[in-house]
């Protein structure tokens, strides 16, 4: 009887462990998805800058300084992926956001580029962009916020020591700039 | 709740339309009503005088002579009984439909380039594709009408979906919507589907099933307790609710008083469901006069709301401004 019920109380243990195994692991390959998905997104406002900057340069040529701070940045930020390295990125990528809002800003003192069809529809891009960035980083932080909890919160901390998972990827908060509205309606009156 | 310029341009502009266009409109329905109301007055008097008087006759006829014997079986009664209320209720059914063919269209023409059917209904593999409706077996609808205000495509009916049982001796008929439904284009492309339904509490495991989707779990706490989000893609359902279009999400929903409102996205459109239970877009009545507003002043607010929905949301607006 002993046996059974020692037998039946190390089943149920296991059947936990289990459980709590693969809730962690789902966790973390989620966290790793969503990851990627922020560099995926990141990638299409890389290749949107180009062409922005490209056009503006017809109109905002007592700019240029900021302009090549931006095409910096860009390759900067380019050069790391966020899924290894998301640290360095999010601190990039503020950088990059703060310049491109200083952009946008500009842009207002400049009319005949906001009239310019190309540059609207160019303009359109980014907001779509960005609205797409903002998704990705909702739901990374998410899933940030999940696995922290499961790594921090007992049973499943207990399992997360054992089998080595880490809450080691940091929450993408967007700077206190780029969290600032810019009035890009300008652009479609 | 503060109201957009808009609505409020609409608002101001109504009297000078209704003078202008709807009066001459409601004329002529005028006429009309008195005819169908006399009909129906008619009916009545058949129905409660005549006919009663007649069968009176025919009783004390059987009674003074009772060798003769007569035996009406009772799916007769039953099924007479039935088309004479089908007779005096005709005259209803023919104004109300009368009267919405004319006042209706011009009545939403005030709002923009819509059209208006009286009989048709939105089809049933779009209501399908919502998935914001249990199983139904049963489709009626009316007061569509479709059209653009503020660059938005709206299309609107009246629904009602039903559930209906028989097992030989008993049937049973449960309504599974009846309410309006609300089409609107998106200002967003998007290719997956996102269904926000009306929190179940613990029954939310139900809405899981029925839509096969995944659930979202959205950071608005205030928004996450009134509805529950399911999605193909966790990402796409992120793009569409951000945290501004859950506030006007809510924002809806209080418009609303609280009635039961769901959302689908898909096919980059916006579905809205809300289950109003009560007939709605009533401009006119046979029995009261069409120059009183009441009716049309209720159907010109109902309206507004639904136009409204298009300011609240900023559907008319780019994303991300």
């Amino acid at each position: 009887m002993e046996k059974i019920m020692l037998c039946a109380v190390a089943g149920i243990v296991f059947i936990g462990f289990y459980a709590l195994y693969v809730s962690l692991i789902k966790k973390k390959n989620r966290l790793k998805e969503s990851a990627s998905g922020i560099d995926v997104q990141l990638k299409k406002r890389y290749d949107l800058i180009p062409n922005l900057l490209t056009m503006a340069a017809k109109y905002m040529e007592h700019e240029k300084n900021l302009m090549e701070e931006i095409t910096k940045l860009r390759s900067d930020a380019m050069a790391v992926n966020f899924a290894t390295n998301p640290t360095q990125k999010i601190e990039l990528e503020n950088m990059l956001n703060h310049k491109i809002n200083d952009f946008k800003l500009s842009a207002e003192n400049y009319p005949d580029m906001k009239s310019n069809q190309t540059m609207l529809t160019a303009m359109e891009s980014m907001n779509e962009v960005e609205e797409h960035i903002a998704a990705a980083r909702r739901f990374y932080n998410a899933n940030v916020t999940e696995l922290k909890n499961a790594v921090e919160i007992f049973p499943s901390s207990l399992v997360a020591k054992l089998i080595g998972i880490k809450d080691e990827m940091p929450f993408f908060t967007a700077d206190e700039s780029a969290k600032k509205e810019i009035n890009a309606a300008g652009f479609f009156k | 709740m503060h109201e957009s310029d808009n609505i409020t341009r609409l608002r101001n502009g109504f009297e000078t339309y209704y003078n202008n266009v709807l009066l001459p409109k409601f004329a002529q329905v005028e006429v009309e009503r008195q005819k169908y109301l006399r009909y129906f007055i008619w009916g009545l008097v058949i129905v409660f005088v005549i006919l009663p008087l007649v069968c009176g006759g025919f009783f004390f006829v059987f009674w003074v002579n009772r060798s003769v014997k007569v035996d009406i079986p009772a799916e007769v009664i039953f099924f007479s009984l039935l088309v004479i209320i089908a007779i005096i209720a005709s005259p209803l059914h023919i104004f109300k439909s009368k009267s919405k063919k004319r006042v209706m269209p011009e009545l939403i023409k005030y709002f923009g380039d819509f059209s208006y059917e009286y009989e048709r209904r939105i089809d049933e593999d779009t209501l399908d594709k919502s998935h914001l409706f249990n199983a139904y077996n049963r489709h009626s609808g009316d007061d569509y009408f479709s059209g653009t205000y503020q660059n938005v495509q709206i299309t609107v009916s009246e629904e009602e979906l039903l559930y209906h049982t028989s097992n030989g001796k008993r049937s049973s008929t449960t309504t599974v919507f009846d309410g309006i439904v609300i089409i609107l284009s998106m200002n967003k492309k998007f290719s997956g589907q996102t269904v926000v339904f009306k929190d179940w509490g613990i029954f939310n495991t139900f809405h899981k099933l029925g839509c096969g989707l995944q659930k979202i779990a959205l950071e608005d706490s205030v928004f996450e307790k009134e509805f529950e989000v399911y999605g193909s893609d966790q990402l796409e359902a992120r793009y569409l609710l951000t945290t501004a279009f859950m506030e006007r999400m809510l924002k809806v929903r209080n418009a609303f008083h609280g009635r039961k409102i769901q959302f689908s996205f898909f096919d980059d459109k916006l579905l809205i469901a809300i289950n109003t239970g009560q007939n709605m877009f009533e401009s006119t009545s046979i029995f009261r006069s069409t120059t009183d507003r009441r009716m049309v002043d209720e159907t010109f607010e109902q309206i507004v709301s639904i136009m409204a929905i298009v300011d609240i949301l900023k559907l008319n607006k780019n994303p991300g401004l």
